[in-house]
């Protein structure tokens, strides 16, 4: 008996002390995990917990290495760019919550997608118990997985140290988002979602852009032409980082994805296409 | 139902106020067992509920054999045709079910046989079948073989006319709940023995409460983290790998897969031990296994046990001369790989098992054990077995051999990288199962045993207090038990 309450009390305070920890801000939250499902629940949670976000960044992992304490502190930003995920789920999500950010960001890299196979998974979590509970049951929440920390540490530092601090080099600045004129192929957009949850956003008062975001110069061919249609459709701008400035002066930490330093300077960009009164 | 769930907490509960409530009487110990019956049921159903009638059919013809050859035991007569007849049904349901689709794969080719290749196909595969299957032809076995303990109060209640106590008896040694799943597959003559009633001061608490423990964070934390990046290996994720990520992956469903499947059998053993039955221990430290043969003596212990005792035997086992045992242990192996999945990479793996027994016994055979106790010369054995038999897990992780084969080209031609992500996963969860073997290794082998089991005796609470709260702060996604499939 006496073993077990040995377990039992050293378990509790072990999760109670981190608990603390986490609440006095010793440690900090995960902001990657080391499985895609984690680091997406991670998102996911936040999300569900911050209904009042301001901005929201909707795509895939390349949109979700933007960092949210890089935009202004007041406008909240929550990131919702998921591993293996699509801006059409993240939509979904924020109608079907009844999250009215103010500004949206919509990654283009992947508006082609609709669906992911990760999607039913997602799902199935988003109903989950631990899920709906993790707003008021903390230890619950994936941010606050002890692993899942030591991972984003760790990832944080690697990718921080293989970028570098030094500037992107990034030349030009978009001083406003890039209105597009001709129309797009309407056929592209049959029997997608993401026009009619973008424009509903759009109808809640968002503002929403698409952002076409710097990638390693892989081919988006048919990303633009949907960005394009989609543009048409709803009116809504497209910020071409991409296209607009050279891929090789950002950096990347796996030929792919934006080195820490880099995406701080694509949420600059953005931010300045958002608020173009906005000062340095 | 999944061991790690909401709904089944609440079942184990319910069960176990309800099992302990009985008061003490003549009939305790069947309504015990009754009500255990209706559980498994209950908890079998809960998957897919139609499923439950195949249960039902099965319970009710291994009772109606095992009753035929008793009564034809007690007549004095030969119960060989009920013997017959009841391995020939157990086995017709697990070739229908389980192995029509294969059958109509491999023999019914071409566009005529469309219609019924697709049928079969989509004939489903009850989950446990393998397991409680395999554990009804050992209760007609045992029966057939005279085994007077064990068995014996089967007899008893035939000759005394008391036909829904042989019958609980019956139904509660097929569908227990706890092993009913994924094993351990269980002998009759050592459950049946068991059954009876039981009191709360009679149960082994701390060792059932160990045993869930240790379950529950070889599968939660273990297992179902490693399967985040197990998962991935696959077309066409793989073409994106480099070599060290492949390697990576391979290694780390090794480890899941151990701590996927005795997580799950421990856990079965201390849920058995909550309610008074022992059941047998089905992981005896594999990777510290310095040969293949040892290997099999500590891995899934209960399925190797069984085939040696009602496969290996009959066959004639070392009995007729050695080329004559080197073909019984590929053909033991060989059915023993088929039975964990409808495919010809489960057979071809269990078969790759059965060359290597074959040849370690016809190259080593007593020279192994014979070697003078060399601590590094052990270690190299041990090292290269687990790199066989990880190796061969590949047939598991990847049944379709196009997509191992594809693996083996990508292993061999791509660079050198190993992705971060995938190395802390595998260093970090995998760990657990490389300490659990150190422990067995420090107390068994190492010199000053005595020492470290007595330190691990000292600290033995601050470990699990660390798994308990592992289990509470940072398990992975529930997943079913790899196992569920066979």
């Amino acid at each position: 008996m006496r073993f077990w309450i040995r377990v039992f009390t050293a378990a509790g305070l072990l999760v109670v002390g981190l608990q603390v920890l986490f609440a006095l801000e010793w440690l900090p939250v995960a902001t990657f995990a080391e499985s895609n499902l984690t680091n997406n629940e991670v998102r996911l949670q936040k999300l569900y917990r911050n209904r009042d976000a301001g901005l929201v960044v909707l795509g895939s992992s390349l949109a979700g290495r933007l960092p949210e304490l890089a935009f202004p502190e007041e406008w909240k930003a929550v990131n919702l760019g998921l591993d293996g995920g699509n801006p059409a789920f993240g939509a979904g999500l924020l109608l079907r919550w009844n999250v009215e950010p103010a500004m949206v960001v919509v990654e283009g890299n992947s508006i082609a997608k609709e669906r992911s196979g990760n999607d039913p998974v997602l799902e199935e979590r988003i109903r989950s118990l631990t899920f709906r509970r993790s707003p008021w049951m903390a230890p619950w929440r994936a941010e606050r997985r002890p692993l899942s920390v030591l991972y984003s540490w760790l990832k944080t530092r690697k990718d921080e140290a293989v970028a570098g601090n030094g500037e992107t080099g990034a030349g030009a600045r978009l001083t406003a988002a890039v209105m597009v004129t001709q129309p797009g192929d309407e056929e592209l957009l049959e029997g997608r979602m993401i026009p009619e949850r973008l424009q509903a956003l759009r109808d809640e008062g968002a503002e929403v852009l698409i952002l076409m975001a710097p990638d390693g110069g892989a081919s988006r061919s048919e990303e633009y032409r949907v960005a394009r249609a989609v543009s048409a459709r709803t009116g809504i701008p497209v910020l071409d980082v991409k296209g607009k400035l050279d891929e090789e002066s950002f950096r990347y930490t796996d030929g792919l994805h934006l080195s820490p330093p880099s995406a701080r300077r694509v949420v600059k960009l953005i931010a300045e296409a958002l608020d173009p009164h906005r000062s340095e | 139902m999944l061991f790690n769930s909401w709904v089944f907490l609440c079942l184990l509960l319910v069960t176990l106020a309800g099992y302990y409530a009985i008061p003490r009487g003549a009939w305790k110990g069947r309504i015990q067992a009754l009500l255990l019956t209706a559980v498994s049921f209950f908890f079998y159903a809960w998957e897919n509920p139609p499923l439950v009638l195949l249960l039902a059919v099965s319970v009710t013809g291994n009772a109606g054999f095992a009753y035929g050859m008793i009564h034809r035991i007690l007549g004095g007569r030969s119960p060989r045709a009920f013997l017959t007849g009841g391995i020939l049904f157990n086995l017709a349901l697990l070739g229908f079910f389980k192995y029509a689709g294969l059958f109509a794969e491999t023999f019914f080719r071409g566009a005529v046989f469309e219609a019924p290749r697709y049928w079969f196909g989509s004939i489903p595969l009850p989950i446990g079948i393998s397991f409680y299957t395999f554990q009804a032809i050992s209760l007609l076995a045992d029966l057939r073989t005279g085994r007077k303990t064990g068995v014996e109060s089967l007899i008893r209640d035939v000759q005394n006319r008391s036909f829904l106590r042989f019958t609980t008896k019956v139904a509660f040694f097929i569908s227990f709940f706890p092993q009913l799943i994924a094993g351990p597959i269980v002998k009759a003559h050592d459950f049946i023995c068991q059954i009876g009633p039981r009191h709360p001061g009679q149960i082994r608490w701390d060792s059932a409460l160990r045993q869930l423990l240790l379950g529950y964070f070889l599968k939660m934390y273990v297992a179902d983290n490693l399967k985040e990046i197990t998962s991935l290996l696959g077309t066409p994720n793989m073409e994106f790998m480099a070599k060290g990520d492949l390697v990576c992956i391979l290694y780390a469903y090794s480890f899941q897969i151990f701590a996927d499947f005795a997580g799950y059998s421990l856990i079965a053993l201390g849920l058995a031990g909550m309610f008074g039955y022992a059941l047998p221990v089905n992981f005896h430290f594999p990777y510290m296994a310095a040969s293949v043969t040892d290997f099999w003596r500590r891995w899934h212990v209960s399925l190797s046990s069984w085939l040696r005792e009602y496969l290996y035997f009959p066959l004639g086992g070392n009995r007729k001369g050695e080329r004559r045992t080197y073909l019984n242990l590929f053909i033991v192996m060989f059915l023993g790989g088929l039975w964990h999945g409808a495919a010809w990479s489960y057979a071809i793996w269990g078969g790759a098992h059965g060359v290597l027994l074959a040849v370690e016994r016809r190259l080593f055979r007593g020279s192994l054990e014979a070697m003078p106790e060399n601590r590094w010369w052990r270690f190299l054995r041990i090292g290269l077995v687990f790199h066989v038999v990880s190796a061969l897990w590949l047939l598991f992780l990847m049944p379709d051999f196009a997509q191992a084969r594809r693996y083996v080209e990508l292993l061999l031609t791509k660079g050198w990288d190993i992705k971060f992500q995938f190395l802390f996963v595998f260093l970090v969860y995998g760990t657990p199962v490389i300490l659990y073997h150190l422990v067995y290794y420090l107390e068994n082998m190492a010199r000053a045993a005595e020492r470290w089991k007595g330190l691990r005796q000292r600290w033995e609470w601050a470990a699990y207090a660390l798994m308990l709260a592992l289990i509470f702060t940072n398990s992975g996604s529930p997943g079913r038990f790899i196992y569920f499939q066979f």
